[in-house]
């Protein structure tokens, strides 16, 4: 029997829209113009809400029926390939699960905690205006047009409608972006880590733990993997409570306590072996577990948010607007909309946008909801990272994510330095936090994760199990940001080194087949040795790292979401569409602007603090390490090379628009034949 | 033509929230769909698509040639920032 969808009387759907709308705006006007005391983070929950339930109905539907003429009749891929592997038609809310699962990393929690460093107001206002007119048009769009042409890559569309630099630029900065990104990303791991026997204890206790889900996945239960996730998990919290027996019994808190240097190598050594091993035996096991820790954790962070609603103890503008900021060096315009990629607008995405969810789509309609909506929930992800952050006290805060080379060594100059900025605090606070929290210090861990982690205990240790409990929910929250990012790596050397093994099979051929093992070994040896040096430069950085390397990754995500809307941008033009081309040619601009500004800013500044190449002379003239010159003269270089060949998918895409729109070239589009569904029909039968 | 219109006949529908006792199947019907969910994401509908298709029975040997066939695609699978 065929259901009958919900309809309300139009009259009371308009009120109701009116009703979101003006809550919306009420919200986003007190978080905006709230000055002096603490607001209720609620209301930033209501803004974000609100204004992506607005965007979702209106923006969203307009761009399906005018920019993209949404046909449900017309066959997906899914349904015209099934094939029962790759090509699958699938339930909507099935493939939002699976491709939000794939989106949400730690990019959104990270971003907006780093970016904090300006107050709550212009991340929050970027993460949401980002996400409603950037990023879920970034995916939805691009989504939509992987569908159109049976699945096809990012790559493989740049190259087709835009011309063969655009292929190349692409695969470029794919390949770019995961090196920095593994870099960037493993340096968290390792600031989060130094120095602390009971983080360090727990994360090593997920490998065997993953190599145990994975010989149980394949030998005992083949196929259970809920249930083995579960055990994993269960696992995991054991190994929480044995990492605080392990912080507490000398002997063994000796072995885990270990230094940044440390750590980095151990991490290059597991992403190597990891890129080597099976898929099976430690890859996939890590990956289901991550996933389990990460929509489970994502969820009881959204319900305690609402239950427990929480002040943000963080002003809206901080004095570091003006660029002084000791996060991150940079004033608001640009390095904000670089700071926060994942929860605005991510490049990153459009690849999983052109991988495994458009073989899953039944109806094309249905890329809306997964494209657009499954970037709102990420979005909104990012919302609560930036109010885990705000909740702490500013200058715990700011001890917290400052390196010691701009706030000084000991824990009474860098309190001395926090609280001469206007943001008091106490080494002996700092110290009762740290006992509380489990650490021997949380001075100088920046890069993010343990002022999030701290901002989560915090919220939790409110309500659940109070202080008693705040250890092992800060332990808990590194935990799960770990486990994240060396699924990342572990994932991401692996495409890193299938992508390499790609290209030099053009060079020779047996370096191209990815069973052969001498190729996985070099190849993987290549990608670790790229990202790794990288996470070594972090490690030695004198400024802490971060302040290199996330800019330098928000850039180079930036630039494929720039590559992205121009291949979006390039196919509506040939649609015919052009009047509607300003759906992705305004994000397009706008991103064009801070991330091209961004990047002059990165290499050329004179301020040590933000340019690479002055940075570099500064410390050429002060006698330093020959190899800290370099790492800042290579990420000038880099920065440089990835902005030129983006200027030149620009040209391309620019001179290829100008020929459809002057009829000196035919607009074909390289879509799939139309194909009349049969199972839309089927359905409706 | 909109497939999901149900005012094509000018009427509009009473809706199935009126009618008495809808929050037991309601619920059933959301567990149903989390499940279905949670096995997309780690891959169990996978594993029974490949048993459906091959004929095999689930066992150490059918899930080995699962991961065979998987493991290309798995690998080249980027998980995001």
């Amino acid at each position: 029997m065929p259901q009958i969808p919900l309809r309300m009387p139009k009259s009371f759907r308009v009120i109701l829209w009116i009703a979101v709308s003006l809550l919306g705006a009420l919200s986003l006007a007190i978080v905006a113009l709230h000055r002096g005391e603490q607001i209720n983070a609620l209301w930033l929950v209501a803004a974000a809400v609100c204004t992506y339930a607005v965007g979702y109905r209106f923006y969203s539907s307009f761009i399906s029926a005018k920019v993209l003429a949404l046909d449900p009749l017309r066959a997906t891929p899914a349904e015209r390939l099934e094939n029962g592997r790759d090509f699958v038609p699938t339930n909507k809310w099935v493939v939002f699960g699976h491709h939000f699962a794939a989106i949400a990393g730690p990019g959104p929690l990270v971003g907006p905690v780093l970016a904090a460093q300006f107050g709550y107001l212009p991340g929050t206002l970027w993460i949401i205006a980002g996400a409603v007119l950037g990023g879920c048009v970034q995916d939805f769009v691009i989504l939509l047009f992987s569908v159109r042409r049976d699945g096809k890559s990012l790559t493989e569309m740049a190259k087709s409608e835009i011309g063969r630099v655009g292929g190349v630029v692409a695969y470029v900065a794919v390949l770019a972006i995961i090196v920095i990104l593994l870099g960037a990303t493993a340096l968290i791991v390792v600031n989060a880590l130094k120095s602390s026997p009971w983080g360090t204890f727990t994360i090593a206790m997920t490998m065997p733990i993953a190599v145990l889900m994975g010989v149980y996945l394949r030998r005992i239960r083949p196929g259970k993997v809920l249930e083995t996730s579960l055990l994993g998990f269960v696992l995991v919290l054991a190994a929480i409570f044995g990492g605080q027996w392990v912080s507490q019994t000398p002997s063994w808190a000796a072995i885990f306590t270990l230094t940044a240097p440390t750590l980095a190598v151990l991490i290059i050594i597991y992403g190597f072996a990891a890129s080597s091993l099976p898929v099976w035996l430690l890859l996939a096991p890590r990956d289901y577990l991550s996933t389990f820790v990460k929509l489970g954790t994502i969820s009881v962070l959204a319900i305690g948010i609402v239950a427990l609603r929480p002040s943000l103890n963080m002003p809206p503008l901080t004095r570091f607007a003006d660029g002084t900021g000791p996060v991150f060096a940079g004033t608001i315009l640009p390095f904000v909309f670089i700071t926060i990629a994942c929860g605005a607008i991510s490049g990153f995405h459009a690849l999983i946008s052109s991988g495994t969810t458009p073989k899953l789509i039944r109806h094309e309609p249905e890329a809306r909801f997964v494209g657009y909506g499954g970037m709102m929930a990420e979005s909104m992800v990012a919302i609560m990272a930036m109010i885990a952050a705000c909740v702490l006290q500013p200058g715990v805060y700011f001890a917290v994510n400052s390196p010691a080379g701009i706030v000084g060594q000991t824990p009474e100059t860098a309190a001395a330095a926090i609280s001469s900025w206007g943001f008091p605090v106490t080494a002996a606070q700092m110290a009762t936090l740290a006992h509380a929290v489990g650490e021997q210090t949380l001075f100088n861990r920046t890069g993010g994760a343990p002022a999030f982690a701290v901002g989560m205990a915090q919220i939790f240790s409110n309500t659940l199990g109070g202080q008693a409990l705040m250890a092992l929910w800060y332990h808990f929250a590194i935990m799960f940001e770990a486990l994240f990012i060396l699924t990342i790596i572990d994932a991401g050397t692996r495409v890193g080194r299938f992508m390499l093994q790609d290209a030099l099979g053009h060079i020779w051929k047996p370096l191209g087949r990815t069973s052969w093992y001498p190729s996985i070994l070099f190849t993987s040896a290549v990608v670790v040795a790229a990202w790794g040096n990288f996470l070594w430069q972090g490690v030695k950085d004198p400024l802490g790292g971060i302040n290199s390397l996330w800019p330098l990754f928000g850039i180079c995500n930036q630039l494929l979401a720039t590559v992205a809307l121009c291949v979006a941008t390039t196919i509506i033009v040939k649609l015919g569409r052009v009047r509607y081309i300003f759906v992705t040619l305004v994000p397009l601009g706008w991103l064009v602007a801070v991330t091209f500004t961004a990047s002059w800013h990165k290499v050329l500044d004179l301020n040590p603090r933000i340019g690479f190449l002055s940075h570099a002379r500064q410390l050429a003239s002060a006698g330093a390490n020959p190899r800290l010159i370099f790492n800042d003269r290579l990420d000038a270089a880099v920065t440089g090379v990835l902005v030129m060949m983006v200027a030149m998918i620009l040209i391309e895409s620019s001179l290829e628009c100008m020929r459809v729109i002057s009829g000196s070239k035919s607009a074909a589009t390289k879509e799939a034949p139309f194909v009349m569904t049969k199972l839309a029909l089927e359905e409706q039968a | 033509m909109k497939l999901n219109d149900s005012r094509r006949d000018g009427r509009i529908r009473p809706s199935r929230w009126a009618k008495p006792g809808w929050l037991l199947p309601a619920l059933s019907k959301m567990a149903k769909l989390l499940q279905a969910i949670l096995q997309e994401i780690f891959d169990e509908s996978a594993y029974q698509r490949f048993l459906g298709r091959s004929g095999l029975q689930s066992s150490p040997s059918a899930y080995a040639i699962f991961w065979q066939e998987n493991e290309q695609a798995r690998s080249r699978r980027p998980r995001c920032c």
